[in-house]
C-alpha cells in the first residue's frame, strides 16, 4: 500500500474543497463570538471596499455591551474600596460605629459577595447576562 | 442585526465577486503554457502585457476568498448551505456554476495554485462566482444515484472508485 506524504494529502483536501472555498470549521470568522466575528465583519467589508455604514446599530449594540461590563467591573473595584475605607474607618475614626460600619460593608454585597450557587456577585451577574443578551441580538 | 441584513449581505458579497471574476476576465489573454508551468510569475515575467498580472490575480484571488467568507456568514441562514446544493455536486459548486466540468477536468485545476485558480476556472468555462443552490447547474439522474455520487466524491477527492 502506498503512504500519501502530507503534501499529496493536502494537494487531494484542495482538490476536494477547491482551496478557495473550505468549509466552515472551528476558527473561520462564522464560529467568532458575536462581537468579535463584526469586527471581522466590518473589516472584511472595507478591505472589499463595500459599504460599512450599515453596521452601526449593530456595533452600537456592542459597545454598549462592552460599556455594561467595563462600568460593572469599575463599580465592584469601587465597592471594594468603599467597604476598605468602612473597616479602616473603624480604627482611624473616632466617631465611626461598628453599626455604620455594617451596614456600609453590607451596602457592597450587591457587587462583592458571591451567593451560593452562583460564580460571581449578583451585579456582575446581571451586567453579564445584559451584556450576552445584546450581543445576542447582534446575530439576530 | 447582521442577520436582518442577511440578503443586503449576501447580495453585497456575490455582486464583489462578480465584479472580480469580471476583472479577471478582462485581463489580457493568459500565456499558452501557464497552467503547465511550476512558476507561474516568472511565466508572467516573460510577457510585457503581463506584468502585473500576478499582483492582480494574488488580490483577485484574495479578494475573492473574502467575498465567499462574508457570505458564508449567512449562507446557512439563507437556506443556501451546501446541503441544499444538487444532490450530487461537489462543494466546488458554491465557487464553480458548471461544477460538473470540474469533475471531468483532467486534474489540471486542482494542481493550479490559488492565484490561478480564477482564471482557470474562467477559462475552462466554470462560471465562477459566488452561488446559491438555485443558481448552479442541477445534477444528472445519474449523479443523484448512490453509486454517482459515490463517484463524484472520488473524483473530488482523487480516489478512484
Amino acid at each position: 500500500m502506498t503512504t500519501k506524504t502530507v503534501s499529496e494529502w493536502q494537494d487531494e483536501f484542495q482538490k476536494q474543497d477547491g482551496e478557495l472555498v473550505p468549509a466552515p470549521q472551528l476558527g473561520t470568522p462564522a464560529n467568532l463570538a458575536p462581537p468579535a466575528r463584526l469586527i471581522w465583519l466590518r473589516s472584511a467589508l472595507a478591505e472589499l471596499s463595500l459599504p460599512t455604514d450599515w453596521l452601526a446599530p449593530a456595533e452600537a449594540l456592542a459597545v454598549r455591551a462592552t460599556e455594561m461590563r467595563r462600568d460593572a467591573a469599575l463599580a465592584s473595584q469601587q465597592a471594594q474600596v468603599r467597604r476598605a475605607g468602612a473597616q479602616n474607618s473603624l480604627a482611624t475614626d473616632p466617631e465611626a460605629t461598628v453599626a455604620g460600619v455594617a451596614e456600609m460593608w453590607a451596602a457592597q454585597g450587591i457587587w462583592l459577595d458571591v451567593p451560593q450557587g452562583m460564580t460571581r456577585p449578583v451585579a456582575l451577574q446581571l451586567a453579564e447576562d445584559g451584556a450576552r443578551q445584546i450581543e445576542g441580538a447582534l446575530s439576530a | 442585526v447582521i442577520m436582518n441584513h442577511a440578503p443586503k449581505l449576501w447580495g453585497m458579497a456575490q455582486k464583489k465577486a462578480a465584479e472580480i471574476v469580471r476583472e479577471v476576465s478582462e485581463l489580457p489573454p493568459m500565456p499558452p503554457q501557464l497552467w503547465a508551468v511550476s512558476n507561474a510569475a516568472a511565466e508572467f515575467a516573460r510577457f510585457s502585457a503581463h506584468k502585473s498580472t500576478y499582483g492582480t490575480l494574488t488580490a483577485a484571488a484574495r479578494d475573492f476568498d473574502l467575498c465567499h467568507s462574508v457570505a458564508n456568514l449567512v449562507r446557512d441562514q439563507l437556506g443556501y448551505g451546501y446541503e441544499r446544493f444538487p444532490m450530487g455536486s461537489t462543494r466546488v459548486a458554491m465557487w464553480l456554476r458548471r461544477w460538473r466540468k470540474e469533475l471531468v477536468d483532467d486534474g489540471t485545476f486542482g494542481r493550479q495554485p490559488g492565484a490561478l485558480r480564477l482564471p482557470y476556472a474562467i477559462a475552462k468555462g466554470f462560471e465562477p462566482g459566488l452561488w446559491a443552490p438555485s443558481d448552479v447547474e442541477d445534477s444528472t439522474p445519474q449523479d443523484k444515484s448512490f453509486g454517482g455520487r459515490l463517484k463524484n466524491l472520488g473524483v473530488a477527492t482523487g480516489v478512484n472508485i
